[in-house]
């Protein structure tokens, strides 16, 4: 058990990430990482309904008929998201009106629809709920990175903090979202190298040591 | 595991009620507290046009909103009426509505009994890009309004490097010109719009 709960951590945060290693959920990374805070709202909003839309699939799962399974999987995604809007709209209502169309937008996330299909359709609640959970934190730490860059560059602040000391011009390009896919480029190919040489590695050792095991895992 | 189409049905139909009545019970309970903020932020917009001084503490709002302002009728329209402790009209605040870069901008404008100045502008929705367009909701954009002469020719306009006008001009945001000329443009139609139909402060005290 402990085994599968640090497989899942390192492989939603690290080997599998949702966004550099999958390319998932590319719409909003652009749309909210120009401001620290509204990354770390989104991020957490999402993980939310990632983990909590996971764990109740993946408690229906054995009943959900195999036909209509996506619809029941959007519907249920969609139930959460509008909860966390109608939440956040009583009670944090200036939060709400920074992030704006953003909440409604989680549902369309495809990070949300790839774990249930991937992972919470075949796996019991408790560790489909981490799955989401990890998958929802990979998201939120990438989204942090990207915008730490472009909030850095952008407006020189961290979290809305002044940090433009030195007085540097601002870059306008950075709080446009053309700016992230020039920073999820190189994520996503710092990221593809750093996979690809440890996959060969590996590959390399199981050769020298299991060579039929390894030509039946291909 | 094989199930037939009445299971499917059944399901999908009993899954979707479920998850229904809960969003709705959700609904119904948080209403009043959302009808609630709501009511307030628009109350607070509109002591903010009207240039009454703000207040931080919630409760308050409401209070000092009724104790210096008049919800009234003109044309369909809800205007709010500042008085003085004599009852002398001293502002009018309208609810204006346009284009902005991406999408519409709703706000509030407070304009002098007189109608020569404007009070001030706020604006309650936006979809302006967050540290751009959006930067319209920081304080000294809006201060700039304040004080401004009201005039179907030139109206309000955007200083640039050559030119500032005290009476007229505002200054964009940088980066965000789009934005800061949508809002501009706004403001004039709305501004012609009260001059071409002769809306008066007689008109509107009826």
């Amino acid at each position: 058990m402990i085994e599968d709960i640090k497989k899942v951590i390192y492989r939603n945060l690290l080997k599998e990430n949702q966004v550099v290693r999958q390319i998932l959920g590319i719409c909003s990374s652009l749309a909210v990482t120009n401001l620290m805070k509204n990354s770390l709202v989104m991020g957490l909003g999402l993980t939310f309904v990632t983990s909590l839309s996971s764990f109740t699939i993946s408690t229906l799962r054995n009943y959900i008929p195999h036909r209509i399974r996506m619809l029941v999987q959007t519907l249920i995604i969609a139930s959460y998201v509008i909860f966390v809007d109608i939440f956040i709209r009583a009670n944090m209502p200036d939060i709400s009106k920074a992030l704006g169309p953003y909440v409604g937008l989680i549902i369309t996330n495809c990070i949300i629809m790839g774990r249930a299909e991937a992972f919470a359709q075949k796996n019991t609640p408790f560790i489909s709920m981490l799955d989401g959970f990890f998958a929802g934190i990979g998201y939120t730490s990438v989204l942090l990175i990207i915008s730490f860059v472009r909030e850095l560059l952008g407006f020189g602040t961290v979290f809305g903090a002044n940090v433009n000391f030195i007085g540097f011009d601002t870059w306008t390009i950075m709080v446009m979202p053309p700016a992230a896919f020039f920073i999820i480029a190189v994520m996503v190919w710092i990221g593809a190298n750093i996979m690809n040489k440890r996959t060969a590695k590996n590959a390399n050792a199981e050769i020298k040591t299991f060579p039929k095991q390894q030509s039946a895992s291909i | 595991m094989k199930k037939g189409s009445l299971y499917t049905i059944l399901f999908m139909f009993a899954i979707s009620v479920f998850f229904t009545a809960i969003l709705a019970s959700a609904n119904a309970f948080y209403q009043p507290s959302i009808e609630k903020n709501e009511l307030l932020s628009n109350m607070k917009s509109i002591l903010y046009v009207l240039d009454i001084k703000s207040i931080s503490d919630e409760n308050q709002i409401a209070e000092v909103f009724n104790n210096n302002v008049r919800t009234k009728k003109l044309n369909h329209l809800d205007i709010f009426v500042k008085y003085d402790q004599n009852g002398n009209v001293q502002g009018y605040a309208f609810p204006f509505a346009g284009a902005g870069l991406w999408g519409r901008i709703n706000g509030y404008i407070g304009i002098s009994a007189d109608f020569k100045t404007i009070l001030g502008v706020d604006f309650t929705s936006h979809s302006e890009t967050p540290g751009l367009g959006g930067r319209i909701d920081e304080p000294w954009f809006k201060e700039q309004f304040r004080g401004k002469k009201i005039s179907s020719e030139p109206g309000i306009i955007l200083n640039n490097s050559s030119s500032r006008d005290e009476e007229t001009g505002i200054d964009a945001i940088t980066g965000a010109t789009s934005t800061s000329r949508a809002v501009v443009n706004i403001l004039n139609d709305f501004i012609n719009e009260l001059i071409s139909k002769n809306i008066s402060s007689l008109e509107v005290q009826k």
